[in-house]
């Protein structure tokens, strides 16, 4: 194995295909997510023509990918209130090192694109280790449209 | 499913870490203190739950629906 393929995975997702993602951009999701327990490890996908959206997908589930968004890109005011212990549990200790992102759930009808804003997606972006944090706050919701948000 | 019988000030342990203690009782609620590791996840039933569905909803992403929702994005 050359060098260059060591530091990359391939893998399948149905509605992606064939992938390769750097090891550096593997996601470890300790706990995996609510609803998907079972599988820990992710890549993230950022490419060009997607953007400013990211694809999730699962390293061991073809079936399994989802497309996170930056919520501040759309919601600057956004200010989730992670706790402690749960910033702790990803090592977690400077601002910097936490990475905050929105599942988004795709639909043809523009109106019903949505971000999940009550269970935001928090990585330590030194560790990668990361985790879906379920907030307490009211103030989100699991769907918040981005369109309507958009065009205000 | 297992169920017990608990008064106000009594607790259920599971585990060997974690104990759920009835506090109070007023009307048709109860307060519940929850002692569990930094590492064990408690939530509101219906709350993981609404995160539960949201997930399912958007596991299936897809290529084509992503490429024309950041062109419509960019668009902008």
């Amino acid at each position: 194995m050359s060098e260059a393929e060591a530091q990359t995975i391939t893998f399948t997702n149905v509605k992606f295909g064939e992938v390769t993602v750097d090891r550096s951009d593997v996601l470890e999701f300790p706990y995996g997510l609510p609803g998907f327990e079972r599988f820990k490890q992710f890549g993230l996908v950022e490419l060009e023509e997607e953007a400013p959206f990211l694809r999730l997908l699962s390293l061991d589930e073809p079936r399994l990918g989802f497309v996170l968004l930056n919520p501040m890109l759309i919601w600057p005011d956004y200010d989730p209130d992670i706790g402690r212990e749960d910033l702790q549990g990803l090592g977690i200790e400077r601002v910097e090192q936490l990475a905050v992102y929105s599942i988004v759930t795709l639909s043809d009808i523009p109106q019903n694109v949505t971000a999940n804003l009550r269970g935001p997606i928090c990585i330590n972006t030194e560790t990668m280790k990361a985790k879906q944090m379920i907030l307490v706050d009211e103030r989100y919701q699991t769907k918040h449209s981005i369109i309507e948000s958009q065009a205000k | 499913m297992l169920v017990l019988t608990r008064k106000a000030g009594e607790s259920i342990v599971i585990g060997s870490d974690i104990r759920v203690t009835v506090l109070e009782m007023q009307g048709r609620q109860i307060r519940l203190g929850i002692e569990a590791p930094s590492d064990v996840s408690v939530h509101r039933g219906e709350v993981y739950e609404r995160i539960r569905e949201e997930n399912e909803l958007a596991a299936s992403a897809d290529q084509h629906q992503l490429k024309s929702l950041s062109q419509a994005f960019k668009a902008r």
